[in-house]
């Protein structure tokens, strides 16, 4: 052991240990007088009360949907193949409107996979997934971890289950198509 | 005539033949240059004018697909002005391109986007309203049309003119309405090859359509067993599966193209009734079995041996060696013919792969290899013998195959080594052993010109394939 260290000599040789040790509590006193008659704790009663993120926080995938309620998704697989954890698995298929021409039949996250970079997000050219700031992502070991396109598009969280319809409009699109 | 003359590009110093085509010495030569509407195996029609040179002292740039090789040229195509005349022609390419590459299976492997990267302005100047045309028509023979996609490079129609002679695609109508249209659906043999030479997305394979992004793929460099003709080929693949099969330029054997029934060899391989391990017929239904009990089967037993003729010289090789000084009698299936002899491309009618090859092997082992030496083996098939049937990997009549299986009826222990999927009329057999497809091993064929192919293997879709002399081993256990 090296030496003893008293940080405040001064308060030290005046009161002994006996000050500081009334100084330490003080704060405890006020803190724990404040908290059990105003309400201002930092913590929440989870999960009675839940925080809101912002829009911008990364949490559970949506996949957004047109207006005529079909999915935006184009399965160019562009998420699938900038994902680092490689948790996107797209199966295309052809559609039968020739405007679409290509849709896909299966879009599967594998939730515990992901990592929530948001690259899919980033990669996507045409506004068909984003994360959304749902965090609360627990559930059975037993459970299937697979998010297909029906929990990632229609889930009750989500409109009541009508799905996200993405700001980009088709007609928009097609307008800029020129 | 091959008369070299040395010429200078871009200040380095080539040599090409004489009189030969400028661009392709150029490539040839590991220059870059860009280009759409040249294509080495058709003629030349310099519509696409991305190939522009400079010549010192010829007044203004040409295309140089058009021009020929000759001593002391000093040509360029890294000048300003030449740059200048490559970004401007990109730009009236992409004019009226519809953007759908997330859509669009060339994606990854398209000439617009590759060029675009080198030589693309970055902001369109168009104002107009983008020319739209027709888009998803099925032309026939797996070929899909997308008229906005393409550049008018002509290479479809110049390779329906030329190489088949078929005259089905056409450029119609002048200016940004000029589109390519069928006059009647696709009819030749050789239809897929124009989805490989379209330099962009206008001709897609309907067989790949959306399966797929290439960029996921990787190739495996190997020889087609379609038929007796043994084109090069390669095979894309990944672990999921194989997904399309493209030629590779041979000058020897297949040039620059190969034909639409080559296109579907690679299907047995990864398909999902591929046989992957050892399985026992269990009144019609085939479920997976222990070896040793099938080893315990056949210990004793005489063994008839009935091979194709797609496995590789190395095979018939190591085969013979491990049936050696064992009394099993050996015979060969060859396929029936299809159709013409020779179709005056590519396709023959003679499927069978590496027929010389095995009969090669035949007579060195000593084993008779015709068809006389196969009903003699059937023949003299006992009912307490065992036979062997090496299910041949493309089975283009299986009605021929048929017949062959009623025939080894009389055996009580029937086996079949198969490299591929499980068919129907397999039922005939107790057991079913997975060897090695064509894309999961090393080793030649020999084609109808004598010549040694070479066969690669890519990644593996059977579980416990084990090779054909491996059960040869057990005539003598």
């Amino acid at each position: 052991m090296g030496e003893r260290m008293i940080l405040k000599k001064d308060l030290y040789a005046q009161h002994g240990f006996l000050k500081g040790l009334y100084l330490g509590l003080k704060i405890t006193m006020v803190n724990l007088l404040s908290n059990v008659f105003k309400h201002n704790r930092m913590t929440l009663n989870y999960p009675e009360e839940k925080y809101f993120y912002s829009d911008r926080f990364k949490g559970k995938h949506v996949l957004t949907v047109k207006e005529d309620g079909t999915l935006r998704c184009t399965s160019c697989m562009l998420c699938s193949t900038y994902c680092p954890a490689q948790c996107i698995h797209i199966v295309a298929a052809d559609d039968s409107d020739k405007e679409v021409e290509k849709a896909p039949v299966s879009f599967e996250i594998e939730m515990l996979r992901c990592v929530f970079c948001g690259f899919c997000e980033e990669a996507c050219p045409v506004d068909a997934i984003r994360l959304t700031n749902e965090y609360e992502l627990s559930g059975h070991a037993e459970q299937e971890w697979v998010a297909d396109h029906y929990e990632l598009a229609f889930r009750k969280s989500l409109n009541g289950g009508r799905g996200i319809q993405s700001t980009v409009d088709d007609n928009d699109r097609l307008k800029l198509r020129l | 005539m091959t008369e070299k003359v040395k010429l200078t590009w871009n200040g380095k110093q080539i040599e090409a033949v004489k009189g030969s085509n400028l661009l392709q010495a150029a490539l040839d030569n590991g220059q870059e240059v860009a280009h759409y509407c040249y294509h080495a195996g058709l003629s030349i029609a310099g519509v696409c004018r991305m190939c522009m040179v400079e010549q010192d002292g010829v007044p203004r740039p040409f295309p140089s697909c058009n021009a020929t090789c000759g001593e002391g040229m000093v040509i360029r195509n890294d000048t300003p002005k030449i740059k200048a005349a490559v970004e401007n022609t990109l730009q009236f390419h992409l004019l009226n391109h519809p953007l759908d590459c997330p859509v669009c299976d060339q994606a990854g492997e398209c000439g617009l986007q590759d060029y675009y990267m080198k030589h693309g302005q970055y902001d369109s100047q168009m104002i107009d309203k983008k020319v739209h045309k027709e888009k998803v028509q099925d032309i026939g023979k797996n070929v899909m049309l997308d008229a906005e996609r393409c550049i008018l490079c002509s290479r479809c129609t110049r390779f329906t003119e030329e190489v088949t002679k078929t005259n089905e695609l056409g450029i119609l109508n002048r200016g940004d309405h000029a589109e390519i249209t069928v006059n009647e659906n696709l009819k030749n043999d050789y239809a897929q090859n124009l989805v490989d030479i379209c330099p962009v997305g206008a001709l897609t394979s309907k067989d790949f359509r959306f399966k797929q992004r290439v960029w996921f793929l990787e190739e495996v460099y190997t020889t087609c067993i379609g038929c007796e003709t043994g084109c090069s080929v390669k095979v894309s693949q990944n672990k999921n599966g194989s997904y399309r099969v493209k030629p590779v330029f041979d000058e020897t054997v297949n040039g620059h193209w190969m034909c639409d029934d080559g296109r579907s060899i690679y299907k047995h391989v990864s398909s999902p009734t591929r046989l992957q391990v050892a399985s026992e017929n269990m009144n019609g239904l085939f479920v997976p079995a222990d070896e040793s009990r099938v080893v315990e089967l056949v210990t004793g037993k005489k063994a008839n041996f009935i091979l194709s003729t797609s496995l590789t010289n190395e095979e018939y090789a190591r085969f013979f060696e491990s049936i050696k000084g064992s009394k099993a009698s050996v015979a060969l299936y060859t396929l029936p013919t299809q159709g013409p002899e020779f179709d005056g491309i590519l396709r023959r009618g003679d499927k069978n792969a590496n027929l010389r090859g095995a009969q090669k092997a035949f007579e060195a082992a000593g084993f008779d290899h015709t068809s006389a030496g196969l009903d003699k083996v059937l023949n003299a098939i006992s009912a307490s013998d065992v036979a062997y049937v090496v299910v041949p990997e493309i089975l283009y009549n299986e009605d021929h195959f048929n017949t062959l299986l009623k025939k080894i009826e009389k055996a009580s222990t029937r086996i079949a080594l198969t490299p591929g999927e499980t068919l129907s009329s397999m039922k005939v057999f107790n057991y079913l052993l997975p060897v090695p497809s064509f894309l999961e091993k090393e080793g030649h064929i020999v084609n109808f010109q004598g010549t040694q192919r070479q066969l690669n293997a890519g990644l593996s879709y059977g579980e416990t394939t084990k090779d054909i002399s491996y059960y040869g081993k057990w005539v003598n256990v």
